[in-house]
Order: C-alpha cells, then structure tokens, then sequence
C-alpha cells in the first residue's frame, strides 16, 4: 500500500480443535482468512465483540499461536516459516502488554525478576548489566528504581499494568501488541497508561497494535482500525473515516451502541441497534457471518462469503452492499 | 414529593474491620429515591458505591458492618427490622442484579428451576406448574428468544448477555419497588450492553419500580438515568440530575471523570486528560476532601477541612470549597471549567 509496510498479514488462519483419537473434535475458526498491513510507527486498532478472534490475531502474529495457513511478513521476513531457532532474533523485536494486570505477573517473582524474564531469555547479560535497564525502563513507565524489589501484590492495577509495559520494553522491541491494555483499569487510570503509551511510541518510535472493545479509546489512540467479526475482517478503515462514516452494517450498529457520555445526544441518537448475539464459532452461519443480525440482509449474504473491497481510498469493507 | 419518597438513606457509616484496621468504605452518605426513578451512582473501583447498596439491603458480610446511620424504606427503618422483616423486605419488594453473570448463578440448576424456586420462595400458596408458567411469562418480559424452551437450558449453555436477562428475571420476580443493578453491563459487550440498557428502561416502565444503577461509565449513565450521585472515597462529591451533572458540572472530580474519557465524535489528537495519582485509603482517609490530594484546584483549606453541601439548585448539591461564596469568583469559574 504506502512506503512501508512494516507488518503484512495475509490471508491469516488459525483454527483450533480438530484431531482427536477416537473422534474428530470439532473445528473453530477462530480466525478465518484475514489480510491487513501495519506501518512503521503507526498504531493500528482490531475492535470486535469478545470471541471475535481479535486476541487469536494478535497472539498469531506474533507466533505464539502456530498459524493454520497464511503468512505474517514481519519487516520483510515471513516469521511464520521460520524455525524455533531463526525465530528467536525476532521475538525480541515484538513483545506484548496483557489483559489483566493481576494475571500476568507471577505473584511470587519481584519485580526486577519479572521485568528482567524477557533479557533472561534471550541470554548473554550479567546481573548488572540487567539491573540497569530494569532500572531504565522503570523510570520510563514513570515507576521508581526502588520498586524492584518489590511483589506485585504491593502496586495497585494501574502501577502493576505499568510493571506489564515495563516487561515489554526491556528487550527493546519495535512492535508492541496491546490486548486490552486497559479494560482492567478505573477510568482515571485508563487515561494515564493511555497517554503513557502514547508518548512512549513518540519517543521510542514503537508501532502498536491495540486491541480493545472499547471504540472511543481505541478510536482515540489509532490512526487506522480494523473491525472484526467471527473471525473475519469486516472493514478496515483510517479511525476517523470509521466513525465518521461507518459502511458496513455491524460497525454502524457497534458504533451506535457505545454509550455516549452526554444526555441530550444520547437521548436524540437513532436506534439503530444490532439485536441478538454474536452466533456460535462452531457453526457459523453460511457465506456473511453477520447475515443472521443484518438489517439489509440479502438472498446472496447467505450463500457468498464477501471479500474486503476498497471502496474509497484506504476504506475497505467486505459487504454485498458496496 | 414525601409521599413519593421510596427509599430514603441517612448518614450511613460503613466499616470493614479489617486485621490492618478499619476501612471506612462508606463515610456518611445520605440520598433519597423516589417512586419510578432511575439513578446511576457513579464512581471508580473503592469508591464505596457497592458497598452503600449492600447495605441498604443489609446484605454486608463479616468484617463488614454498618456503623451508623439509617436507612429508611417506605418510612421503616431497616436497620432495626427483624430478620424475619428483613427477609420479607428482600423477597418481595428488593430485587437486585450482580456484575457477574458468570457467578450468581448456580451452575448446576436449570435456568427455570431457579426463577421457579425465587417465585415459590415469597408466594408458598403457588404450584410448581404456576410458578412454570409465571418463569416463562419473565423471560419474555426480559425479552428471552424462546422461552418455554429456555427454561430448560442450563446457566453455562447461555452468553453473559442471556445470563444477565435471566438475572434481572429472577430480580423482578416479585415485583419489586426496588432493583438495585450493580454494574449490570460492565461484564458485556457494547452490543449487548446497549440492549440491556434498553431492557432496564422498559423494565422501569413495565413494573414501576425505582432502580438504582451502579455503574463506573459515565456513559450509561447518561443513556439511562434521570439522576446521578458521584461518588469518591466513601463519600457522595456531587449530586443532581442527569443534565445538570453533565453540563453544570458543579465538582472537580466529576470534570476530570468526564474529560478522561474520549469524545467519539470529536476529532482525534492532544492527550487525553487524567487526573494524576490514585484514589487515597480509607484504612485513614484524608481529613480535608477526599479528592484534594488529586485535585488541581485544591487549596489549603481543602487539605484541612472537609466541604459541606452547596446547594447549586433544588435538586443539585455538591461538596467543594470553590462553590463557598467566601471564594474568589474567578476561582470558582476556572476550577469548574
């Protein structure tokens, strides 16, 4: 698409279950053909409802998952043909920031040994020599270098999430993926990891990949933005555009139903909601997997898978409509 | 408007006593309901907003225990009812609905057989077959695709979505004045969120009864509620309608709620707000205003001593130094910009 490409996903798949012994299991298609680019130093969003498949793409792209088929150019190598061993150069240039503070740290570990478990991995540093970057990027994260010795059941979330980003850039990575960096936190602190994040990718040159459920932040935080649906990409667009004019069905319905934090819109904004649920991965509905919610629903959305098209520059959706 | 008065709360104290000493939750609130209201009580997570409506069911468990104060339903107080009045206070005129749909209910009945069980617990005079048909009637108010045959389905075969409806199913069993819905949506996806919002409304029309929304999205709030009350470290910091909260803003603390979270059609760019540093103990909560320690506009008497209301209009009231009239007006208008 532009200068540079930094990530390529292309036609990613990645699918759980199947084999068995004695019967086949059934198959998910947790994620099912799914293509899109990320540029140097640009944060790109995946929105989704939960069970999407938007964690599956985050934790695929970066090998923690073996992918099914399809391929990831990372920075002009295609990481997912690359042995364990070829490989290892590679994931100290993309780590990631969890979910829930309380889960991902080892409550038994201090700090400094939970920050310092990536350089441990990789090899070849002494005690010093680590101490000092723990202490680096500590002062980064805006924690103290006193704070090492310390367990994470002493930090409160926001301080323990910062201890999470802390472990992420200690090896120095380009890439970072942030699942849900901030679902687990108050709003007030949400803001400040938020604004953390950001001003940390300005001075490191970091490219995010941020995934949230949370439109108005992600809104807030990416440039462009993939929306997903049961394992598909529905529309990928530059952030603004999306909201400003969304085009497939489920984005409007999605962006309809955030709350807005203000009476008198809220009360004047048209109910245009999504009724019923997300269907089951195990059997999801034939051709568009969002036919079943879909207020233009046509004859052809039920038979014709549809494939993301540009409609306007940088503006792709995959619908029968456009 | 006292006769209309469903729920009135009076100066209530709520402690945990805890090995590393008292945690004053709840530090003397007092707020009343009305009949048919809707209010969203907001606050961030030790903010003491659950802990004030477990207590007006009387529902705190052991550390926990109401210092003082007194809450009054329909004029009678619950903190002296009997545990028999208790019990029939909350089987037939209280309902409430937990964060957790994953957890509050039991995984190993059917869905049915646990709305059947709530219906024949406050009316013994019903029979299983009544009380059946009385559960299907619920899921269809709770607007539950195929009733009859849901009944039959257990918790785990149902989305959070359909766990939550069949929560507020049971809590409206009885037809209760009150439902306390204690962060309903904040578990679910906005999809789904949206749709139980919409229920909450139309359940507040279809049964009448108040409801008291706790939430930590200002969001839902305004979606929903007629009235809110804000909280912070134990204490009520602003209170009034839904617009005069939003675009009266009458306390620091509810501004910097509202500038941190991100305006979907505004165009992007700048930071966000936050408000720096974290919510302060309440093992020894701060003498002054429990906000000051994070408040630009603190000033040296915020440290010190603890505002009292200023009524800002009938219905609205909030507790901040810069509405005193011995504060500087231009103050006042730059801390409540």
């Amino acid at each position: 698409m532009n200068e540079q490409n930094f990530i390529e996903v292309i036609n990613l798949k990645k699918y759980f279950g199947g084999g068995g012994i004695f019967w086949k299991k059934p198959v998910i298609k947790a994620v099912d053909g799914i293509s899109f680019t990320i540029t140097k130093g640009e944060t790109f969003g995946l929105v989704g409802e939960s069970g999407c498949g938007k964690s599956t793409v985050a934790r695929t792209m970066i090998r923690l998952y073996n992918p099914t088929s399809g391929s990831v150019i990372f920075d002009g190598t295609d990481i997912t043909k690359l042995g364990e061993k070829e490989l290892k150069p590679y994931r100290r240039r993309m780590q990631m920031i969890f979910q829930d503070p309380y889960a991902s740290l080892d409550p038994r570990m201090t700090v400094l040994n939970i920050i310092a478990e990536p350089l441990t991995a990789q090899g070849n540093y002494s005690r010093t020599e680590y101490k000092d970057r723990v202490a680096d990027c500590l002062r980064m994260v805006g924690l103290k270098p006193e704070h090492m010795a310390r367990y994470p059941h002493e930090f409160s979330g926001g301080q323990r999430q910062r201890i999470g980003i802390a472990r992420a850039l200690i090896t120095q990575p380009e890439f970072i993926i942030c699942d849900e960096p901030i679902s687990a936190l108050d709003v007030s602190i949400q803001a400040q990891v938020v604004n953390m994040l950001q001003s940390l990718q300005e001075r490191l040159g970091l490219t995010y990949c941020f995934i949230a459920h949370d439109l108005a932040m992600v809104k807030y935080i990416s440039k462009r933005m993939g929306v997903m649906y049961l394992g598909h990409l529905v529309e990928v667009s530059r952030s603004e555009e999306l909201y400003r004019e969304p085009l497939h069905p489920y984005t409007i319905g999605l962006m309809r139903a955030i709350p807005i934090a203000d009476p008198r819109l809220a009360r004047m904004k048209q109910e245009i909601s999504i009724e019923g649920e997300i269907p089951s991965p195990y059997n999801p509905p034939s051709g568009c997997r969002f036919s079943t919610r879909c207020r233009h629903v046509m004859d052809i959305c039920r038979e014709v898978s549809p494939v993301l098209k540009e409609v306007a520059p940088n503006h792709f959706v995959a619908c029968h409509l456009f | 408007m006292c006769a209309d008065k469903l729920l009135e709360v009076n100066q209530l104290r709520t402690s945990f006593f805890t090995f590393s000493g008292e945690v004053q939750a709840v530090r003397g609130i007092s707020f009343s309901l009305m009949q048919r209201e809707i209010v969203g009580i907001v606050g961030e997570s030790g903010s003491g907003k659950s802990v004030a409506c477990l207590s007006i069911i009387r529902l705190l468990q052991d550390p926990g225990k109401i210092v003082s104060g007194e809450i009054l339903f329909e004029g009678k107080d619950v903190l002296k009812m009997s545990m028999a009045d208790l019990r029939r206070l909350r089987n037939s005129q209280i309902g409430m609905v937990f964060q957790e749909p994953m957890t509050s209910l039991n995984p190993t009945m059917r869905v049915g057989a646990q709305i059947v069980e709530r219906i024949r617990s406050f009316n013994k005079g019903i029979n299983e077959k009544q009380a059946r048909e009385k559960a299907e009637r619920l899921l269809e108010i709770v607007k539950i695709p195929e009733a009859k045959r849901q009944l039959d389905a257990y918790p785990w075969e149902m989305s959070g979505g359909m766990r939550q409806r069949v929560m507020f199913a049971i809590a409206i069993a009885c037809d209760p004045k009150l439902l306390i819905a204690d962060e309903p949506t904040t578990a679910l996806d906005v999809t789904i969120q949206n749709q139980i919002l919409k229920l909450i409304r139309t359940l507040r029309d279809e049964t009448n009864a108040s409801i008291i929304l706790i939430t930590h999205d200002l969001g839902v709030v305004a979606e929903t509620c007629e009235r809110v009350i804000v909280m912070y470290g134990g204490m009520i910091m602003e209170e009034g309608l839904v617009e005069e909260i939003f675009y009266e803003t009458g306390h620091p603390y509810t501004m910097g709620l509202k500038q941190s979270i991100p305006d979907v059609n505004r165009v992007g760019g700048g930071r966000l707000f936050s408000i720096a540093g974290s919510p302060p103990s309440l093992i020894d909560p701060p003498k002054g205003c429990p906000f000051a320690a994070r408040c630009e506009k603190a000033m040296k008497v915020c440290l010190e001593h603890c505002p009292p209301y200023f009524q800002l209009s009938p219905t609205h009231r909030s507790m901040c130094w810069l509405l005193d009239p011995e504060c500087p007006s231009y103050w006042r208008k730059e801390g409540l910009k």
